[in-house]
C-alpha cells in the first residue's frame, strides 16, 4: 500500500510507502507521479528516459515505444466497453429499424483504422474481455450489430432517415470517432450534426438527455455489472437515452442476485444478446490496457485497468 | 511623474476589478455545470442540490459575487470547488513556474531580436536581411505547441541534452536543474516572440537611421558603433518597448498551451483545467492574478518609456 502526501490539483501527486501495511512495506520508497496531458510528450518522456513508466500508453506511441529495446510494453485485456447511443426520446431514435440502420452503417474497420490506429477489438456487447469467464469474441458469433451496408440502406429507407440531420454531441477527445462516423453515416442519408464541447457542458448536455446520439462506454470495471447496470437498466444512471425494456432489467436485476457463476454467465450473455439487438448502443470496441516501463522496473503484476506498485523495485 | 504612478494604479485596481467581475458572471454564463460532473454516476437531482448547498453555488449569484469580493478584499481567494486545494497555494506553487517561463522567454526573445533586427537593418536588402526576415516568417508561422514537440524530440529524445517534461525548482533542485527544465518550454515561446520584436526592431531603427539627428550625429564625427546605439538605436526603440509590454500577454497566453505540452503546472495549466471543470474560485482567481501582471507591465512600459525618452514627460 503507498499512500499519497502530496497533490497538485492538474499537475500530480506523490506517494510513499506505508511502513504498517499488512502485507508488508511496499519495496519503493516513494512515487512520484506526473499527469502529462499531451500524448506525445508522454510518449517522448518515456523514451527520453525521463519516466519510469507510463500509466497508459497513447494510442499514438505504440510504434514508438514498442521500438525501444530497453522498455517492455505489457498489454493486458481491457475491462471496458464503448459505443454510440441514441436517444430514445427523440424521434425517430425510437423506432428499432432507424437504430438498427445507424448500427449497421458503421464500419467498425473502417472505424479502427481511423479513429483507433488499428488497436481497438471488435466488440459485440458490453462484456469485456478481461472478464474471461463471460466474454464472448465477436468473431465467435453472428451479431446482428455487423455491417451490412445494403441492409442498413434497406432499413434507413423504411425509417424515413433521408435528409434526417441527427446531432450528435461529444468531447473534443472523440473528434476523430465523431467525424469517422459522421461520413459513414452519410452514406445511409444521414446529414449528422457533430456538436463538440467541453467535458462539464457535454455532461451536462448528455444528463439533460439533449441529444440525438452521443459516444458513451464503461471504464475500470471490477465486474460485468459496473458495465451492465448503469447502463441497460431503466434506472441506471448511465442511461441518458432512455432504454427501458422490462426483460433488461429483469436480466441485470438477476445477475446481481446470485453469486453462480454460470447462472451469472447464462444472464449477462443473454442480457448482451438482448441491447444488441435492441440496438440501444452500436457496440465499437473493447481497448487493450497497455502500460509500459524501462526494463529496469522489477516486480510489476498486471491487473486490467488498475496498478499495483506494492512488489515493484528498480533494479538500478 | 509620482501623481501619475498614483493615478494609473488608481486606474490599475478598477481596470484588475472590472477583468474579476466579467471572469465571475462569464464563468457562470457559459454552458456546462460542474455540479454534474463531479458527481459523475452518482448524479441525482437531491444529491446535485446538496452538493450546490455546501459549495455554497444555491446561493443567488448577485450574493456569490459580494461573497467573493468581500474574501478577495480579506486576501482570502477560496477553495477549489473540484479539488482539495486552495486557490491560493495552487496559484502560489504556479507562479513561479509561469512566470519563470515567461522571463526566460523573454530574455531569450530580446537576445534573438535586437541584434538581428539591428543586423537586418543596417544590412538592408541583403542577405543577412532576407535570412532574417525568413526566420521571422518562420517564428512567426510556428505555433507554438507544435514547435515545443518538434524541441522534445531533437533535444530530449534524440539528444538526450534535456529534459522533456516539468519543471525543477531552484530551491529543491538547483539552479542548472532549474535551468535545464526550462530552455525548451521558453525557446517554444521565445521564438515566435523575437520574430515579432525582431520585424520592429529592425523597421523602428531603419526610419530612425534615416533621420537628420543621423546625419547630424555622423558630420559631427561621431563614431558609427556610438550613431548606431546611442542614437539610432535608443530613438528606435519606443514602439518596440510598447510591443514588448502588449506582448508579455502574448507570453502569458503562450504557456497556457506550453505548460500542457511540457506538463507543467503553472497558472497557464491550472487555468485550463479549472475552465474546463468550471471551477469557479480557481479561474476567478487564477484570472485576478494574470490580469494584475498585465496591468502592471503595462504601467512599467509606461514608465519606461520617460527613461527611454527624456522629452516624454507625464506632469
Amino acid at each position: 500500500m503507498i499512500v499519497p502526501e502530496t497533490v497538485e490539483t492538474g499537475g500530480g501527486f506523490e506517494m510513499v510507502a506505508f511502513e504498517n501495511w499488512y502485507a508488508g512495506r511496499p519495496l519503493l520508497d516513494k512515487v512520484t507521479v506526473q499527469l502529462v496531458a499531451e500524448p506525445s510528450t508522454l510518449v517522448s518522456a518515456l523514451e527520453a528516459g525521463d519516466v519510469d513508466m507510463v500509466d497508459i500508453v497513447p494510442l499514438i506511441g505504440y510504434e514508438q515505444i514498442s521500438s525501444v529495446e530497453d522498455i517492455t510494453m505489457v498489454e493486458a485485456a481491457g475491462t471496458n466497453w464503448y459505443g454510440l447511443t441514441m436517444n430514445y426520446n427523440r424521434p425517430p431514435w425510437d423506432n428499432l429499424d432507424a437504430r438498427m440502420a445507424v448500427v449497421k452503417a458503421i464500419d467498425f474497420d473502417d472505424l479502427n483504422k481511423k479513429a483507433f490506429f488499428g488497436r481497438a477489438i471488435r466488440s459485440i456487447g458490453p462484456l469485456a474481455p478481461a472478464f474471461g469467464w463471460v466474454y464472448v469474441p465477436a468473431d465467435e458469433v453472428d451479431s446482428p450489430q455487423t455491417f451490412n451496408l445494403d441492409e442498413a440502406k434497406q432499413l434507413a429507407q423504411k425509417a424515413g432517415l433521408e435528409g434526417v440531420q441527427p446531432q450528435l454531441i461529444g468531447t473534443p477527445a472523440d473528434q476523430r470517432v465523431t467525424e469517422t462516423i459522421r461520413s459513414q453515416l452519410s452514406e445511409i442519408g444521414l446529414d449528422v450534426q457533430v456538436d463538440q464541447m467541453q467535458t462539464n457542458a457535454y455532461v451536462e448536455r448528455r444528463t439533460a438527455g439533449d441529444f440525438d446520439m452521443t459516444m458513451l462506454g464503461s471504464v475500470v470495471d471490477a465486474d460485468p455489472d459496473d458495465g451492465v447496470w448503469n447502463y441497460f437498466h431503466s434506472t441506471g444512471p448511465s442511461n441518458p437515452e432512455g432504454y427501458n425494456n422490462p426483460e433488461a432489467d429483469r436480466l441485470v436485476d438477476a445477475q446481481r442476485e446470485t453469486a453462480d457463476e454460470a447462472e451469472r454467465t447464462r444472464l449477462l450473455q443473454e442480457l448482451q444478446t438482448l441491447v444488441a439487438n435492441d440496438a440501444v448502443y452500436r457496440f465499437f470496441y473493447h481497448l487493450p490496457d497497455v502500460t509500459a516501463f524501462y526494463n529496469y522496473v522489477q516486480g510489476y503484476v498486471p491487473v486490467p485497468e488498475q496498478r499495483y506498485l506494492e512488489t515493484v523495485w528498480l533494479d538500478q | 511623474m509620482t501623481q501619475y504612478i498614483i493615478r494609473r494604479l488608481i486606474h490599475s485596481v478598477i481596470i484588475v476589478w472590472g477583468c474579476a467581475t466579467l471572469v465571475f458572471f462569464l464563468m457562470r454564463a457559459i454552458p456546462g455545470d460542474p455540479i454534474i460532473q463531479m458527481l459523475g454516476p452518482e448524479y441525482t437531482p437531491e444529491a446535485a442540490d446538496a452538493l450546490r448547498r455546501k459549495l455554497g453555488l444555491d446561493e443567488h449569484v448577485l450574493i456569490q459575487y459580494v461573497q467573493w469580493m468581500g474574501d478577495i478584499l480579506r486576501g482570502d481567494l477560496g477553495s477549489s470547488i473540484t479539488g482539495a486545494e486552495s486557490v491560493r497555494s495552487a496559484i502560489l506553487s504556479g507562479l513561479p513556474k509561469t512566470m519563470s517561463i515567461a522571463a526566460l522567454s523573454f530574455v531569450i526573445a530580446t537576445t534573438i531580436a535586437v541584434p538581428a533586427g539591428i543586423l537586418a537593418a543596417l544590412k538592408r536588402n541583403s542577405f543577412a536581411d532576407f535570412a532574417v526576415s525568413l526566420f521571422a516568417f518562420l517564428g512567426v508561422s510556428m505555433p507554438s505547441f507544435w514547435f515545443g514537440i518538434i524541441l522534445i524530440l531533437v533535444f530530449a529524445v534524440n539528444l538526450g541534452w534535456l529534459p522533456s517534461l516539468g519543471y525543477a525548482s531552484i530551491s529543491d533542485d538547483g539552479l542548472l536543474e532549474w535551468f535545464k527544465h526550462l530552455i525548451l518550454p521558453s525557446l517554444a515561446i521565445g521564438a515566435g516572440y523575437a520574430a515579432i520584436l525582431m520585424r520592429f526592431v529592425r523597421a523602428g531603427l531603419l526610419e530612425a537611421m534615416g533621420s537628420d539627428y543621423i546625419r547630424t550625429a555622423r558630420a559631427k564625427g561621431l563614431a558609427e558603433k556610438r550613431v548606431i546605439i546611442g542614437h539610432g538605436l535608443r530613438n528606435s526603440l519606443i514602439p518596440v518597448v510598447t510591443v514588448a509590454g502588449i506582448q508579455v500577454a502574448l507570453l502569458l497566453s503562450g504557456t497556457v498551451v506550453i505548460e500542457t505540452v511540457f506538463a507543467i503546472r503553472g497558472i497557464g495549466r491550472l487555468l485550463v483545467g479549472a475552465i474546463f471543470d468550471k471551477d469557479y474560485p480557481m479561474v476567478q482567481g487564477a484570472i485576478l492574478v494574470v490580469a494584475v501582471i498585465f496591468v502592471f507591465a503595462n504601467l512599467l512600459v509606461d514608465i519606461l518609456y520617460t527613461l527611454i525618452d527624456p522629452r516624454i514627460k507625464y506632469d
